[in-house]
């Protein structure tokens, strides 16, 4: 379950709780299918957030709590791409634009797989 | 045909591409053509007056392609936050070029989504699709014009490989085993087995099928972008693209290998460490959204 501001509503979002209003009315039923046209619906009814089905619409899960900044790349995640690409990099050893793309790219798929440790 | 070629066969030299290649690729006379859709799209948009509406019309005689086209218009890959239902509405928001590439996209996806073969298409496609999103990020780094144009370029530049797996698949099993022996580049292969490589049989395609010239181009010289005298930017964009992508390990490029980028090149579109960063960046996240254009191979 995770708790969304009404203008990060996206088409195929599911509620995850039962909606009322002041009255206790049910607006819309858990389980019910979201549409981003029901933002002003919703503001009008005075919900500022919700309760969506985490996962649901397009998202990957529930928001870390960690600051993206904060994680680490270990060593061993580098090394691995290192070993990787090493044999794909081995006919140009003092190539420096090689080397210089060999770098960049061990880097930025060192820091994806650190992200998505880090569960973004 | 380059100098190299008409060395090794100065006979060659004489004969047209289409019989040079028939003599290569037995069953070149298989080779689908697109639906007839695309060139009347592809002819309707060079007038400048044209109407998102005129164009929209002409898709839609192709209800099956139109829709696999709103498929790709609607991936998380475009990210728009409402569906777009109609090609019209498509073109009104994202512009002719970038929905005539579409178009284009699902129709060769379509037509080379597998066959009777032992070859992963999937991992093929893949390193295309890297490719296509590593050239349009290049080129709006760039800031070169045109850039949705990259896109295609990329995603096509391997296309001849494609042709001879499909097409000559008993030459493509000797090209795999050298590759596979030697540990060497699917181009040096190619050269040993047909005499020929990808680039001139993709070319070849791209011509067969009215592709624009700079797009013929930039798939014919991808492995020789310092030879290019005209279309240069997009040769050179997708000779970078390739290697970007090689290097971000996306799908099989054929071989295990990489190949050297062009010093000319990298001086030419005035590359340095922080734009291969940021392209690189750019293009990981745009691949994790490109799952809707795999699918159309299902």
């Amino acid at each position: 379950m995770r708790k969304i501001s009404l203008k990060e509503i996206q088409d195929g979002m599911v509620l995850a709780q039962e909606m009322q209003d002041d009255k206790g009315r049910v607006l819309l039923k858990k389980g019910d299918l979201l549409r981003s046209a029901y933002k002003s619906k919703l503001s009008q009814w005075g919900i500022e957030e919700i309760f969506i089905v985490a996962g649901s619409g397009g998202l990957d899960g529930e928001t870390p709590n960690i600051n993206p900044e904060d994680v680490k790349v270990t060593t061993a995640i580098i090394a691995k791409y290192e070993r990787l690409l090493e044999q794909k990099f081995c006919d140009f050893p003092d190539n420096v634009l090689m080397n210089t793309i060999k770098s960049v790219a061990i880097s930025n798929l060192a820091h994806k797989e650190a992200m998505k440790n880090a569960g973004f | 045909m380059n100098s190299t070629e008409s060395k090794t066969n100065p006979d060659m030299a004489e004969m047209t591409d289409t019989e040079r290649l028939k003599e290569i690729i037995e069953k070149l006379d298989d080779v689908p053509s697109l639906p007839t859709v695309v060139a009347e799209v592809n002819r309707a948009i060079r007038n400048p007056r044209v109407d998102a509406n005129t164009v929209g019309q002409i898709l839609t005689r192709d209800q099956a392609l139109s829709a696999k086209t709103l498929k790709l218009v609607n991936s998380a890959f475009y990210g728009f936050p409402h569906r777009i239902n109609s090609v019209t509405r498509a073109i009104i928001v994202m512009g002719f070029q970038r929905v005539r590439n579409l178009v284009l996209t699902a129709s060769v996806l379509d037509k080379f989504k597998g066959g009777n073969v032992d070859f992963d298409f999937s991992s093929f496609w893949k390193h295309a699709l890297g490719s296509a999103i590593s050239a349009e990020t290049l080129s709006q780094e760039l800031k070169l014009q045109e850039s949705e144009d990259a896109f295609v370029a990329g995603l096509l530049h391997d296309i001849g490989k494609l042709l001879v797996v499909l097409y000559a698949p008993e030459k493509f099993v000797r090209i795999r085993a050298i590759v596979n022996k030697k540990n060497c580049l699917i181009i040096e292969a190619e050269e040993e087995v047909l005499e020929t490589t990808h680039s001139t049989v993709g070319a070849w395609l791209a011509k067969t099928w009215q592709f624009p010239p700079k797009l013929t181009q930039a798939i014919r010289m991808h492995h020789d972008p310092q030879s290019v005298r005209e279309y240069y930017e997009m040769t050179y964009i997708t000779h970078v693209a390739d290697i970007i992508c090689r290097a971000l390990n996306f799908g099989d490029g054929g071989d295990k290998k990489i190949p050297k980028i062009n010093d000319h090149v990298w001086k030419a579109l005035k590359l340095d460490k922080n734009i291969l960063d940021n392209v690189m960046k750019k293009t990981l996240e745009g691949f994790d959204k490109t799952k809707d254009f795999l699918q159309l191979l299902q």
